[in-house]
């Protein structure tokens, strides 16, 4: 390990050992605090982008590697959700291009998604189940360029400006990217 | 459910939300600090070629540094034995290129000499009996 841990693990700043009071405003976001309280949105959304579980371990893998190594570097004033979601959604852009190159190379494209196998349901469970695939191939089938602030602005919750924060765009060029996709969603969904 | 319905931003919302059997795998922190320790092959290269590149110029600031007049005059010697064969090899060059006798001269001088062989073979010996 590169950092001493019980320094690294627990740290807080000495503002909040001298003012109890502000602890809870000058208290930092430990690494560890923040694997606890992200990994599962980082992995939703490797998991959402890519449509693979495998490939999005790798990515929230490789996210939280990146952020460990930067982690003195980021700026604590800013939220470390979005700076995660930031990476997370970097490093599954990067997998998922790895992997079509891959796969270019090696056998024909397989469009079958990494999907549950299913269980026996009632019939209005199995309804919503095969709707929520539809909408989930149809999310992953969108080109790279709408699949992300897709999947940051709908599963991640997040606002058009915080997308666009995120992916480096202007707040208008998402909106019309998320436009665009729902139109490429439409006809998607209408097609199957 | 339409299509439109399945548009909506929360039927959209709901169908991206992680299942029960979508959970993340649990990530330690630990080992992610572990993995953020190794290396990466790339890195080692990094580091190698950096390495080798300030050796190389360490080296190259000690010699120039430690005997500049070594090399000053290692310098100056090639320069003078250039210079002393060049002078020669000067000179005979512009002797081939421009010859001292001029062309008009040898041109005279075969010419009085063809004169002086025909008025010899023109006039009879004095001695002649």
């Amino acid at each position: 390990m590169t950092r001493p841990a019980a320094a690294y693990w627990g740290r807080m700043t000495v503002h909040a050992a001298i003012f109890p009071s502000l602890a809870v405003r000058a208290e930092r976001v430990t690494f560890a605090d923040a694997v606890r309280d992200h990994q599962d949105e980082i992995y939703g959304v490797a998991l959402r982008i890519l449509g693979e579980r495998e490939a999005a371990r790798d990515a929230t893998s490789a996210t939280l590697v990146k952020a460990y190594r930067s982690w003195d570097r980021y700026d604590q004033t800013r939220p470390v959700r979005h700076w995660l979601l930031r990476i997370a959604a970097n490093e599954a852009i990067t997998i998922g291009r790895a992997r079509t190159r891959e796969r270019a190379h090696t056998a024909p494209a397989d469009t079958a998604m990494d999907v549950p196998a299913a269980a026996p349901a009632p019939h209005e469970q199995a309804v919503a189940r095969e709707e929520r695939e539809r909408v989930r191939s149809a999310v992953a089938a969108l080109p790279e360029l709408y699949r992300v602030p897709v999947v940051l602005r709908y599963f991640s919750d997040l606002s058009i400006d915080e997308v666009a924060a995120l992916v480096g765009r202007p707040a208008s060029t998402v909106g019309v990217q998320l436009l665009r996709a729902r139109a490429l969603l439409r006809a998607a969904l209408e097609a199957s | 459910m339409g299509e439109r319905d399945l548009l909506e931003e929360g039927v959209l919302r709901r169908a991206l939300r992680l299942e029960g059997d979508e959970r993340s795998p649990r990530f330690d922190p630990a080992d992610i600090a572990a993995a953020a320790a190794r290396r990466p092959v790339v890195g080692n290269v990094l580091v190698a070629a950096i390495a080798a590149g300030s050796v190389a110029y360490a080296l190259w600031a000690t010699v120039s540094a430690a005997a500049p007049t070594l090399v000053a005059d290692a310098l100056d010697g090639s320069i003078a034995l250039v210079a002393s064969a060049a002078v020669p090899a000067l000179m005979l060059v512009d002797a081939l290129q421009q010859p001292v006798v001029p062309a008009s001269v040898l041109a005279a001088l075969l010419v009085a000499t063809a004169h002086e062989l025909r008025q010899r073979k023109e006039a009879p010996p004095a001695f002649a009996s």
